[in-house]
């Protein structure tokens, strides 16, 4: 008999058409309520990066982002009776993430700072090995000037600039009106302008 | 378009406004408060998460298997301890008040026995659409009645051999 793989022309359709080969949020998420664990680990696939990123701007090292981001899948799995379909998946965890990273901050009463590590992962490499040190330069002075910001301001600039959110998913996110999400991110960048000018 | 303020101005940059790169066009200084507003937001688009670790996946299942685990655990010692305290307080009213014990043991068999009765009935009534739920409601008034039989008998052999 001979075998048939499926698997060539679904990824073809996959390129084609995402929706076709990958399962959308919300019919994983409810599978996952169901008991499906690969739905769940799915998820958790698609969406850890971002998670772990907000955690990272928030908490300010690698340990805490990194139990932040774990705790905050594991609420996430057990309020999953709870999770609306209607609501984009990665916003409703990203919320969790945030409020966990907020809980944690308030039991520790500091804000830690962040690694430099980042930095580096940041560095365009196509310029040339001067222009490429002066980037990396200009990318600790911006990350040292952020992780003096408070932690309201940087998950602002985080998610607009770095996850590149649109004002209506940061709003829902930070649990606020999307009309103010421009002025809190105008704030934020002025704090920041004084704060690189300080450091110049 | 008459020079804005700030943050008018960055507003409209991130609208794109046509209107606004007109004013640009004409006016060093917003030209100049623009290009600072542009440069800091291409340095921050530079920025880069950095990648969760690779175990991040383990720990998140770790998690949920240790809270699974845990509300079994506290569910079976909540189970385990509700028995105890009904086996205890049946034992304690049995020592005490046997002959409490005894008439309402006889009185709840009694109702018991109506109360399915009275629903075996209904659901006959009910007709085709409850037909199904006659023979389950047998059963239990059945069983009910043996363990309720068995349960007395305990009682009224524990009661003598006390006395």
């Amino acid at each position: 008999m001979v075998a048939f793989s499926l698997d060539p022309a679904r990824t073809i359709l996959t390129a084609l058409f995402p929706a076709v080969g990958e399962r959308d949020e919300a019919a994983l998420a409810q599978a996952a309520a169901g008991g499906d664990r690969e739905a769940f680990t799915e998820l958790v696939r698609r969406c850890q990066g971002r998670v772990f990123g907000l955690c990272y701007r928030l908490v300010g090292e690698r340990d805490g982002a990194s139990d932040a981001a774990q705790e905050t899948f594991a609420r996430a799995f057990a309020a999953l009776g709870s999770y609306d379909p209607g609501q984009r998946f990665d916003v409703w965890v990203l919320r969790i993430a945030r409020n966990l990273c907020y809980d944690q901050l308030r039991r520790k009463g500091f804000q830690p700072a962040l690694d430099e590590e980042a930095t580096v992962a940041a560095v365009d490499l196509s310029p040339s090995v001067e222009a490429r040190l002066e980037q990396a330069q200009a990318i600790r002075d911006l990350e040292s000037a952020l992780e003096k910001l408070p932690p309201r301001d940087r998950e602002i600039l985080a998610l607009y600039y770095v996850q590149r959110r649109t004002t209506r998913d940061i709003a829902e996110i930070v649990g606020t009106a999307p009309g103010t999400i421009m002025a809190r991110l105008f704030r934020a960048r002025a704090k920041l302008r004084e704060l690189l000018a300080e450091a110049a | 378009m008459s020079c804005p303020d700030r943050f008018t101005l960055f507003l409209a940059l991130e609208e794109g406004s046509t209107e606004l790169r007109e004013h640009l066009a004409c006016c060093e200084r917003c030209r100049r408060v623009a290009e600072e507003e542009r440069e800091l937001g291409l340095a921050l688009e530079r920025l880069r998460d950095p990648a969760p670790p690779s175990d991040l996946m383990q720990g998140v299942w770790q998690r949920i298997d240790q809270t699974v685990g845990l509300q079994a655990r506290l569910l079976r010692q909540t189970m385990v301890a509700a028995l105890a305290a009904l086996l205890l307080s049946g034992g304690l009213l049995a020592l005490f008040w046997k002959d409490l014990v005894v008439d309402t043991a006889v009185d709840a068999l009694v109702f018991a026995s109506q109360a399915m009765t009275a629903a075996g009935a209904l659901g006959n009534a009910l007709g085709d659409r409850l037909a199904g739920l006659a023979a389950p409601m047998l059963a239990a008034q059945a069983l009910a009645l043996i363990l309720s039989a068995l349960m007395l008998h305990r009682l009224l052999a524990g009661s003598r051999v006390r006395s």
